[in-house]
Formats: C-alpha cells, structure tokens, sequence
C-alpha cells in the first residue's frame, strides 16, 4: 500500500494495469500512437510470467488472442487507426464464440473525412459494434492517464461477466500525455475458473459450457434469445451516466458531487480540476456502519429493507466517505444498488459509499480503508429502520390515489417485475399507477410486449422526466405511494403531501386494493 | 449586543451582516427550499417554514440533490437566496451558486466553514458579520 503515484503515459497506464488485472497474454503489431502499449508488454510480459507475441500483422495478433481468450486467460492487443480496422474480423470471431478479451484503440486525431493519415477517429466504427456487424461490445473512454488505468483495469472484470470484448477507446492526446495515475492492486487471474475455458489437451476434459453455435448444434433460437439477452443486459447494466453516487459507488468510477453549471464549465473547458474524489486517496473509508446482530441477512429480500438501511447509512454518514459492514452479497441486483445509492443521496450528502464484499473499491475491509482502521463506528438496529421508515412514511393513510414507481427510472427488469406480481388481477378504478422509465427502457418495453401487458393492466408509463419535478402544481391526488426511498424524501417538499413507503409488492397489492397494504416485516413490530 | 469573533476558513469572501438562522443537521436546497420564495418546505427539518431570504443560513453539511447548485442560483435570480452560508464542510454543490453568482448577478454571498467548536457557539446568536477582507467572522448575540 505504500506506492502513492507514479508519472505515466496514457499508453503505459494501461499496459500496467492491464499487467495488475492480471493480463497474461498480449498479441499486437505497432502503429503510432499505440506503440508504448506493446513496447512496455514486450518489457514487462515476461517478467509477470506471461507470454508477450509481436504477430506478423495486426489480423495475426488479434486472431492469437482468440486460441489464449478459449483457455481462460485475459487477454489483450491494441492498435490504432487503420491497424484498428484489421482487428474487425477477429472482434467477430470472439463475439461469435463468446469469449472475453480487451481490445485498446488508441485513435489518431482526425476530421472523420476518411482520410488515411488525418481523418481517423474511430469513434463510430467502435460504439456501432465492429466486426462483420449486429454484435455489440462495451466501449469503455478513458478521458485521463488515471481513467486510462482505472477502466483497463475494470475492462477485463466486465468482459469476462459478459464473455465479450471490451474496447478502451484511447486518443492519441491522452496516450502521450504524462500524468499523476494511481495504479490498481495486482492480483491473480485464475484462468481454471470457467466453465466454458478450454482446459488443454491432456486433461481431455470438454468444457461444461458451449460458448458457440457456428457448428448450428444448438437449436437457433435458443441460442439466438441467448446472445439478445447478454446484449440487453450490458445495455441495462453497463450504461454509465452522471448518477454521482452510484457511478461512484457502483461503477467505481471517479466523479464528485458537482452541480450543473460546474459540469458544464468544465465540459468546456476539457477538464475537471484535480480534487475531491477524483484523488484515490480521498476515496478510502473514514468509518463503518455495521448492522447489528438483530438485522438478519435473511430479512434483505426486497427493496424496501435496502432502501430503510440506506436512508438511515445516509443521515449518519453526511457528506463522508463510510463502509457498510453486514449487507449479504447473495442476490443484490442492480437495481437494489440503483435504489440504496439514490436514497443514502437523498437523506446523506453521499457522492461514494462501500458496501463491503459488493462495490468495487470495498472487495475486503480492508481495501475499503485501505488497511487502516475504522476511525468511528456506529451499529445501527431493527429500531433505526423503523425510525427510517417513519421519516419517509405517513401511517395515517388508508386509501391510495397513486402509486409511482420510476424513482430512479425503472428499468426493464423492473418493468418485468411489476407485470409478474400483477398475476390476472389489474389497478383498482380509482388508483392512478404511475410508472417512470427512460426512452431506451420504453423502446425495449414497445418491442417486447410488456408495454401493451403491463397498460392493459391499468399501468401508466411516462419516460424521461422527473414526476418530483412535473410543473403542474396539482397532480390530482390526495394520497401518494413509491417504493422509493429518494421520492418518499422529497414528496412533501415537492409535492405537498406526505407518501406511504413500502415494497414494490406492497404497491401494487395497494394498487390493486386502492387502499394501503402493508405486509408484516422484521422492523414493523 | 454582545460579540465574538471567531476564525473561520473562506470559500466566497464579502462584506456582510444579517439576521442569522442556524441548523444543527445537513440540508439540501433541491426539494427542501422553494426557489420562489426561499421558504424551507420540508416538513423533517428544524427550519421547516422559515424563510431564508436576506439571512445568514447555517447548516452543518450539504446533502441530497446536486441540484442545490442550481437552486441556489435561481434563489439569487428571484431575491430570495440566503445573504451568506456557514457549513462544517461545504462542498461544490453549495459553492456554485455563490461562486457563479459574483459574475452573473455581481451579488456576494460569502461561505465560510467553521470547526465543530466554534459551529455550536452559533446556537442562540443573532447576527453574523463577514468581511471581504480576513478569515474571520464576528458572532452577535
């Protein structure tokens, strides 16, 4: 833990990162500006224990990385400009096999005019998918040497959740420029842990997991619903946009809490100054919140006990940088990360929280606080949640006017979940059901179906926008109900009455009512 | 009116002296403040229905929305933003509305933050001074 910094080149950043992720294989050609990449691998490879190949041209080396992808390793090329257009057929045989690997394209500056020495800005040719067509990848863009670093070093996580190919999409500005990085932690690739890898000829063993169908084994439309169903879930999942705390949190990485006019400026300007959690040394935990021995991991089933610990982890913590301790990793989805992270932003100034064993930056305490200790702890209980709950709940209702789900915007899965717990039953007659999505979400809903299900069922789907901000003074209704602890925070200051929280079960069992349903729970006794 | 003066760190220097209304908890202007009229709407908060207009407003750190950047802005665009802000912590959030306001609207709202200590000793005061020209703030009770 001592080394602090290091003054690297973009290019270097992400050659020795790639190396701390545990990148065994690298195959590349040279081409300006992405040469430092295979000189520092051509140096460094060996010394790590792995296996450093020059190809005899960009197509070579990029197909090398299929046969090393096949057995588990991670693996790595990169290129630039014309070099990068060569790697397409071998994007496509990874995606139609299925394997991970990462892919760095360093772009030349250029006009877009088809130029070949000027005008090569790969931007389309890479965020369109590559390859012979209709696959998609993750493009990940650094916009610094340290993003360059941070995102090699989480591209090879996500191409393996994924069994994809990750593109870091580089410039030739950020290749060359020397800054201030902050390296990841070395660790061990374990390439023996899939069950689709090869494991080599002696073993003789086939792997459990067919990851292809080019030989058509596989019944075509299961095999077609397969590839549609990892698209769609990096489209749900990996899509970054400003949600400070989540995107710090979740995503790990590295924004602070700027207000918009800030945003702009330095979308402006090109440039953010260096402060806050930006600096890696800001980002370790001060404290931890440990649930207590009352809050049993078999209680985290649904949403609502998230969102009650996470309303009461942020009114503790403030505007700190804390830990949570106790929160069972099994099950957690994305969207439970989506609601904790929206309401410990709405009750606490949070802009990055750690959740350990389940956000990046807190695989272990110890990572968390960077090996040192807690300097403040606090425990919270059964009776903090049910004080939680009070904040953001009016007891006194009985019949319900709205439901709204959609704080933050629902996503597909949420969508699909509402339509499930609504089995041949529809919304009581004098309940409005308000459910908030974004555009690509309502696109997904219209092409699937689920938007005809779920309006048949009585459901209003609204997209884009914010109902908190909805400028008609006067919604029409008496009494509210969200499942969403950041709504249920803001309601009365925005919309002048106070809702009722519960469960996405309970909101719809009190749609269905048209009155309050509430279930028995651990903290309501 | 009895006075003391304490040292504080500046963020947005001015020349001020108004009314104080102080907060021992974090708030956030998204939501909690109605930018037409600078009353805090938010029925958990111990200010809830006073009006932060023409006032020193403390507040111990921001939370909530980032929107409180732009709320703050819009308070000094309808006359209703608060005459100056003390925190503990002050973050960008906070700052921005103060920080662009000089050149938008040439108005000053100074923001100092104070050590825990010296925040509580604004509990029961009056007014507050701050001056364009030192790190230090003068308490009236």
């Amino acid at each position: 833990m001592g080394e602090k910094f290091k003054l690297m080149k973009g290019n270097e950043a992400i050659a020795e990162a790639a190396l701390r992720a545990g990148c065994r294989f690298y195959a590349g050609y040279p081409i300006t500006p992405q040469s430092e990449i295979l000189e520092y691998m051509s140096a460094n490879m060996a010394a790590r224990g792995g296996v450093f190949v020059q190809g005899e041209s960009e197509i070579a080396s990029m197909s090398m990385l299929w046969g090393a992808a096949a057995c588990g390793e991670r693996v790595m090329t990169s290129s630039s400009g014309p070099g990068y257009d060569l790697k397409q057929e071998g994007i496509s045989y990874l995606a139609s096999y299925n394997l991970p690997a990462v892919l760095v394209d360093v772009m030349r500056y250029g006009v877009g005019d088809g130029e070949i020495t000027e005008g090569q800005d790969s931007y389309w040719e890479a965020v369109r998918g590559g390859g012979h067509g209709d696959s998609r990848q993750i493009v990940l863009t650094p916009a610094s040497v340290q993003e360059c670093a941070a995102l090699t070093y989480l591209a090879f996580d996500l191409a393996e959740k994924y069994r994809t190919v990750v593109i870091i999409l580089s410039d030739g500005g950020i290749s060359q420029m020397i800054e201030k990085v902050v390296l990841p932690q070395a660790r061990e690739h374990d390439k023996d842990q899939f069950d689709w890898a090869i494991k080599g000829f002696k073993t003789r063993e086939e792997p459990k997991v067919k990851v292809t169908n080019l030989d058509r084994s596989m019944d075509y439309g299961e095999y077609d619903r397969m590839i549609q169903d990892k698209f769609k879930s990096m489209h749900d999942h990996e899509q970054r946009w400003d949600v400070i705390c989540y995107y710090n949190s979740i995503i790990g990485a590295r924004t602070n809490r700027y207000a918009g006019p800030l945003e702009l400026l330095c979308g402006i300007a090109g440039r953010a100054p260096y402060f806050g959690l930006h600096v890696p040394e800001n980002r370790y935990a001060k404290g931890l919140v440990k649930l207590g021995d009352d809050i049993k991991p078999e209680y985290f089933v649904e949403e609502d006990i998230f969102n009650l610990v996470s309303y009461s982890f942020g009114s503790i913590v403030a505007d700190r940088i804390w830990v949570l301790e106790g929160i069972p990793a099994k099950g957690i989805t994305n969207e439970i990360l989506k609601q904790f992270s929206a309401t410990a932003a709405s009750s606490g100034g949070i802009a990055l929280f750690h959740m350990i064993g389940v956000t990046p930056e807190a695989q272990t305490k110890e990572q968390a606080f960077n090996g040192r200790e807690p300097e403040e702890e606090v425990e919270i209980h059964l009776s903090d949640l049910a004080d939680a709950e009070r904040q953001i709940t009016n007891p006194d209702v009985t019949d319900i006017d709205a439901v709204v789900l959609g704080c933050p915007h629902c996503s597909y899965n949420e969508c699909a979940m509402v339509a499930e717990l609504f089995p041949s039953r529809r919304v009581h007659d004098n309940v409005n059901f308000w459910l908030i999505t974004s555009r690509s979400v309502n696109d997904r809903l219209k092409d699937s179906g689920l938007y005809e299900s779920l309006t048949r069922l009585g459901v209003q789907i609204y997209c884009d926008g914010c109902i908190l901000e909805y400028r008609n003074k006067n919604l029409g209704t008496k009494t509210m109900m969200s499942n969403s602890g950041k709504f249920d925070t803001y309601c009365f200051s925005m919309r002048g009455l106070q809702p009722v929280f519960g469960s996405i079960r309970e909101c719809i069992e009190s749609a269905v009512a048209g009155r309050v349903v509430k279930e028995a729970k651990p903290w309501r006794k | 009116m009895e006075k003391i003066t304490v040292k504080c760190k500046t963020a947005v220097y001015g020349n001020v002296r108004a009314e104080l209304l102080w907060a021992n908890e974090p708030m956030s202007f998204w939501g909690t403040v109605d930018p037409q009229t600078g009353v805090i709407r938010d029925n958990r908060h111990s200010l809830y229905k006073k009006n932060m207009s023409g006032k020193v407003l403390a507040f111990t750190t921001p939370k909530g929305s980032s929107g409180t950047g732009l709320i703050i802005l819009e308070q000094i665009r309808t006359g209703c933003a608060p005459a100056a802000i003390i925190n503990l912590r002050s973050d960008p959030v906070v700052l921005t509305g103060p920080v662009i306001a000089k050149r938008f609207y040439n108005v000053d709202i100074p923001v100092v933050n104070l050590s825990e200590e010296d925040y509580g000793k604004l509990e029961g005061a009056k007014e507050v001074e701050f001056f364009a020209d030192r790190d230090e703030i003068d308490i009236y009770y």
